[in-house]
């Protein structure tokens, strides 16, 4: 039963953070940031003490979480309370909260049952992330394990960032052993914080009416449902991002310098997510930078310069430590040339068809793209509104920016690599969907 | 036209339009229409096609398979019949639920200085070892997998360790 003392030290963590740079919002949503930011940061930490030799143990995840819980409640206590952020917009009826309610009630308790009952069964969670987590729980990074360096194993994505597989050996680490049945746990968590976060901020826009049926919406498509508990990073970067967004729209709503700090932090944990991460955390400080209001103020530009800076700080750990490594799966880094990208330019007809048609394949993703048209079309006017201006941006820039990787592959036949892959990318980009969902729901308009 | 107070504290003008009524109707019958089938999708793979049980029995079955024949040791998994792209893609996900499931204990495929990451790969670096080269790589199980037509059969040799006879 140690997983759940495990996630009380994840939520610990999440909420000392949450606490310090979420202040003054809903309690759902310092919920929400807490059940996403305590894997996050928690999984950071104990990267950082592995990489300086020491392997995660129970005593190492109590005393990171001590040391946050001090720092995050008990040193200098933030000025407001979190006060519930006022809702605007419609108020749901009793009926449609229910039906919404009944659809993100049934996604909790698949997600649920997948993280903590049925063992990393999906292919990608057993080959890639829980192995290295079984690997990360058992030697610290110094001195480099000798798995780093065993080509037989390259399968399983030597040189991927670790965040997600270090959030999985903090659960080995508290139970003392290697629990294959528990190591999915706090994806859970994750599952619950993104919906929260999503919910919290339509709500504060739109209503309850707006926001329950785009969290229902995000919370229920079978891919959010087959990824959400099965341990893979899909759900930890979609989370991270979704939460990134959020607070680069409150950045642009009100210039906190705590929801930039957020944007970095999060930028950071996405960059140790996924390699998608990189990409994802850069889309977030270009938009940043073009579609604040006065993006040339100085302060502006000296966080966003700042928040780069750190970002790319906070990342550099791990790529001077996968710069040595084996390097036999597909290298797109290295691959990518605007030579090779022009040559290739006849497979964009080719990549574009094959996202459209994941987007419209029902099994995958029931109609949620098809709401996302509709509402677009239907309440066009709303795109001169900063935030689904931005969020559209952010939505295509996303898309294009997964574009290069099909243009470069070699290794991987391009259609195989689209079947494999064009679902999941989709999925990172839903936070994004679901939030203009909300945003576009038609309603009483604000001019 | 009326104003109120809206989400962010400040006054915000709504218009009202009798419009946004009936779109609205529309956007929500949809959204209803996707969350529905999403889950009905979902309870189709999990309680009628049984897909994630069926994944996770086989999983148990594997996993009591492998630790009863490596004991406490690794392993070398030897795939014979495996000849159409659908076995050459259960040999890969074999071997990768093998290394998963003995880490840290070693499985191998084939030379553990090659790189087998594709089914292709698996099984054309995949030979018959002897007991001397099984030692000499700290293996002492071999585990021969066959299919036959849609069965897997398995058989374990365990190599002594002090003295190897094949």
């Amino acid at each position: 039963m140690w997983w759940l003392p495990y996630l009380c030290c994840v939520l610990i963590v999440g909420y000392s953070v949450a606490r310090r740079l979420a202040r003054g919002r809903s309690w759902i949503e310092c919920a929400g940031w807490s059940l996403c930011l305590g894997p996050g940061v928690l999984g950071l930490c104990l990267i950082g003490l592995s990489l300086l030799g020491q392997q995660p143990t129970r005593i190492a995840v109590v005393a990171v979480t001590l040391l946050w819980a001090v720092v995050g409640i008990f040193v200098k206590r933030p000025p407001p309370p979190m006060a519930d952020a006022p809702a605007g917009g419609e108020r749901a009826p009793w009926w449609w909260a229910g039906l919404c309610l009944a659809g993100i009630g049934y996604g909790i308790f698949v997600v649920a049952f997948d993280a903590l009952v049925y063992p990393a069964s999906e292919w990608d969670a057993f080959a890639t992330w829980q192995l290295k987590s079984k690997v990360l729980a058992g030697e610290s990074l110094r001195p480099r394990p000798a798995y780093f360096s065993d080509i037989a194993l390259s399968f399983s994505h030597l040189r991927y960032p670790i965040l997600v597989p270090m959030i999985s050996a903090g659960e080995h680490a508290m139970a003392g052993r290697i629990d294959d049945e528990r190591e999915k746990a706090p994806f859970l968590l994750m599952y619950l914080g993104l919906g929260a976060v999503v919910y919290a901020a339509v709500r504060s826009r739109r209503g309850t009416m707006a926001a329950l049926p785009a969290t229902a919406l995000l919370m229920t498509t079978p891919l959010m449902l087959l990824y959400g508990g099965a341990g893979t990073a899909e759900l930890a970067l979609t989370a991270f991002y979704g939460c990134s967004i959020i607070c680069l729209l409150r950045w642009q709503q009100q210039q906190r310098t705590e929801d930039f700090m957020l944007v970095t932090l999060l930028g950071i944990c996405l960059a140790w997510t996924k390699n998608e991460g990189y990409v994802l955390a850069a889309i977030n400080a270009a938009v940043m930078v073009a579609l604040t209001p006065q993006p040339l103020r100085p302060r502006h530009l000296a966080l966003t310069l700042g928040s780069a800076l750190i970002v790319a700080a906070g990342t550099l750990p791990w790529i001077l430590y996968a710069h040595g490594l084996p390097h036999t799966d597909e290298n797109y880094s290295d691959r990518l040339s605007v030579r090779l990208m022009m040559a290739n330019l006849p497979r964009v007809p080719l990549v574009a068809r094959k996202m459209l048609a994941e987007s419209v394949w029902w099994r995958d993703w029931g109609i949620f793209w098809f709401v996302l048209a509709g509402a677009a079309i239907s309440q066009w006017r709303r795109f001169t509104q900063r935030p689904v201006l931005t969020l559209w941006v952010l939505l295509a820039a996303q898309l294009l920016a997964y574009l290069p990787p099909f243009l470069v592959v070699n290794v991987w036949n391009v259609n195989e690599l689209l079947y494999v892959t064009t679902g999941r990318l989709l999925l990172h980009a839903t936070p994004a969907a679901a939030l203009l969902i909300g945003l576009q729901w038609p309603g009483p308009r604000r001019d | 036209m009326t104003t109120a107070a809206s989400g962010d504290g400040t006054e915000a003008a709504i218009t009202h339009r009798p419009r946004w009524r009936g779109l609205g109707l529309l956007v929500a019958a949809a959204a209803v229409l996707s969350v529905g089938a999403s889950v009905g999708v979902d309870i189709t793979r999990r309680f009628v096609q049984r897909y994630e049980a069926m994944i996770a029995s086989r999983f148990a079955t594997m996993n009591g398979e492998l630790t009863a024949s490596a004991r406490g040791d690794g392993l070398y998994l030897r795939f014979t019949n495996f000849q159409s792209d659908a076995t050459a893609e259960f040999a890969q996900n074999l071997y990768q639920q093998a290394v998963y499931l003995m880490y840290p204990h070693k499985v191998l495929v084939g030379d553990p200085a090659a790189v087998a990451t594709t089914p292709y790969q698996v099984l054309a670096g995949n030979f018959e070892p002897t007991d001397q080269w099984l030692l000499l790589h700290g293996v002492h199980t071999l585990l021969s997998c066959h299919i036959d037509g849609t069965r897997l059969l398995t058989y374990a040799h365990r190599v002594p360790a002090t003295e190897p006879t094949r």
